[in-house]
């Protein structure tokens, strides 16, 4: 009889206590992310969908070689020696026309391997995540620019040049970041101004 | 109804003067139709609002796109069970098969017949009312067995031979305590009970004796719990162990049926608890009867109604499934013995002259007895809590 008195006791006192912590729970801040409209920050190493810049590529193929799974394509062909001299951002003369540059994403394995041997940091991973599409091939995305515009000088003259005359002049700041991309915006000037 | 017809005559005129049939079917038909909308739209809602309250007991938002704060989600379920397919798998019974929901509706929504709403707003005041609710309301067990056997499936058959077992075991309980506010008001009728309580808190059916009618209540909400196969009971449908139980080969709208019915059963259930222990349509205070003119009378049932769902989701998700061994131990072992001993001590005390109406009401008898119960409770709640403190320390030693 007493065994059953407790029993009983600790059922109802039980579901009482849940009860409780249900309760509390109703009013607990909520811990779902209204996904759209708000987003979680991405870790800063997040490896997402690969971007190409295609100016500063040089065309070397060691992305491609390094890719696993071959998911890189590469078409590239000798620049004419009497073309005029394009460089890349840091410093290293594009001496491949590259007429193809294609990465197909529905294969990638997002592994990150491309990226470091790329030897003017052109390729990278973005968090950009959503891209999604209805159609297998939208996945293959074409990095190379018809019309795109190169630096034809060489940016470490450029950055000896204009650290140089500086030298004499004190309020100097050092070239850390030298032009690292063609100027494409004229509006960026005034800005500046 | 004949409240009914005085009102349609006075609204239409001309209509006195018709044949006595044509009286009697609208006065059978107009309050039919008017509950059975009402009830029958109202899972609507209680279905979001149990999508919510589990969403925020679990730290979630619930719906929410669709509508404003998800509110037409339920609305579009609907609409999409009532269109899409039923379908019939090879092997059943299709005359059970349809037959099932409907029984199983049946038996949710008769009850609604006797509930009074109000002083006239009662389809029906049969004298008796409580038993009709109790014979009516074991119609759908029929129907759980019904769909178990004819949907030609192991799991279903399981799921109502469960809810047979389940239902019929927890009704003994629950027509025990449902005798208990019988023998103190001396009627049947719903009407007459609900009566009895009129004139605030204090003469509600739940304070009369008072540590005993709040077991009684509890009783006779969780057998009611059980007899709408609701969480903590619901091995009828036991998704992890049997499917979906009786309703696993239902779909579309015979699906949409069987859901219906769960919540109109959860409301009816909640409806006569509060009809038998809360006071029905009264006020907590007569001051509140009455806002000017209007009376509150349905909106005070209704009210305590969705306040004892309410209770009945919050258990929901914060109890896990019991055994079926455990249901039988609880129906058998637990809720009869007590209201056994509740229907016999409280038959005797209102059989005995000076506690006949309530312990509080007699001067000699009536208050020291209540003092002495509040005593006994009082410490029998103190050494429990000590010894429920103390409980898990003892477990883990």
């Amino acid at each position: 009889m007493k065994q059953w008195l407790v029993d009983v006791w600790e059922g109802f006192w039980t579901v009482l206590v849940g009860m409780k912590i249900t309760w509390r729970h109703l009013f607990v801040k909520k811990a779902t992310l209204h996904y759209p409209e708000e987003r979680w920050q991405l870790p800063p190493k997040s490896r997402m969908r690969l971007f190409m810049k295609y100016e500063d590529c040089i065309g070397c193929g060691q992305c491609a070689r390094a890719c696993p799974v071959q998911c890189i394509y590469i078409k590239a062909e000798k620049r004419p020696s009497t073309a005029q001299p394009i460089f890349a951002a840091n410093g290293q003369p594009i001496k491949l026309d590259v007429s193809v540059f294609d990465i197909d994403m529905s294969l990638c394995c997002y592994c990150n391997l491309c990226t470091y041997p790329c030897p003017t940091d052109c390729i990278y991973m973005t968090p950009e995540f959503e891209f999604a599409t209805t159609d297998l091939t939208q996945h293959l995305y074409h990095f190379a620019k018809q019309g795109a515009t190169f630096i034809t000088e060489d940016p470490k003259k450029k950055a000896a040049a204009a650290a140089a005359p500086p030298a004499t002049t004190p309020p100097t700041t050092p070239p850390a970041t030298p032009p690292a991309t063609p100027p494409p915006t004229p509006p960026a000037t005034p800005a500046g101004a | 109804m004949d409240f009914t017809i005085g009102l349609l005559s006075k609204l239409v005129p001309g209509l006195a003067a018709s044949p006595d049939w044509v009286l009697t079917t609208l006065g059978a038909a107009v309050p039919a139709v008017l509950l059975v909308t009402f009830m029958a739209l109202g899972p609507i809602v209680y279905v979001y609002a149990e999508t919510k309250i589990a969403g925020f007991m679990q730290d979630r938002i619930g719906p929410k796109r669709v509508g404003p704060h998800g509110m037409l989600q339920t609305v579009a379920d609907a609409v999409k069970l009532l269109f899409k397919e039923a379908i019939f798998p090879a092997g059943v019974d299709k005359v059970l098969f349809v037959l099932a929901p409907c029984i199983v509706n049946v038996g949710a929504f008769l009850p609604l017949v006797v509930i009074p709403f109000g002083h006239q707003l009662q389809t029906v005041d049969l004298n008796i009312g409580v038993f009709y609710v109790t014979a009516v309301a074991s119609l759908s067990t029929v129907g759980l067995i019904m769909a178990g056997w004819a949907s030609n499936n192991k799991y279903a058959l399981f799921g109502g031979m469960r809810s047979a077992a389940q239902i019929v075991s927890y009704e003994i309980p629950a027509v025990m305590i449902l005798l208990i506010p019988v023998m103190i008001v001396g009627s049947l009728s719903l009407q007459d009970i609900v009566a009895a309580q009129a004139g605030g808190l204090q003469n509600w059916l739940l304070f009369r004796y008072f540590p005993l009618m709040p077991i009684a209540f509890l009783i006779f909400f969780t057998a009611g719990m059980a007899e709408c196969n609701r969480t903590p009971f619901d091995i009828p449908e036991a998704e992890s162990e049997l499917v979906a139980g009786f309703h696993t080969e239902y779909s579309g709208f015979f699906f949409a049926m069987f859901f219906m019915a769960e919540y109109t059963e959860m409301l009816v259930i909640s409806i006569v608890s509060s009809v038998l222990f809360l006071g029905g349509f009264h006020a907590p205070h007569p001051a509140f009867q009455h806002l000017g003119a209007l009376g509150l009378g349905p909106f005070w049932l209704i009210a305590k109604a969705w306040f004892l769902m309410f209770i009945m989701m919050w258990l929901r998700w914060t109890l896990p499934r019991l055994r079926v061994d455990q249901l039988m131990y609880v129906a058998w072992k637990v809720l009869l013995p007590m209201s056994l001993t509740l229907m016999v001590v409280v038959g005797g005390l209102v059989m005995w002259k000076p506690t006949s109406s309530g312990f509080p009401t007699d001067k000699y008898v009536g208050w020291p007895l209540t003092a002495a119960f509040f005593f006994m409770l009082f410490m029998g709640i103190v050494r429990a809590v000590q010894w429920s403190r103390r409980r898990p320390q003892e477990l883990a030693a």
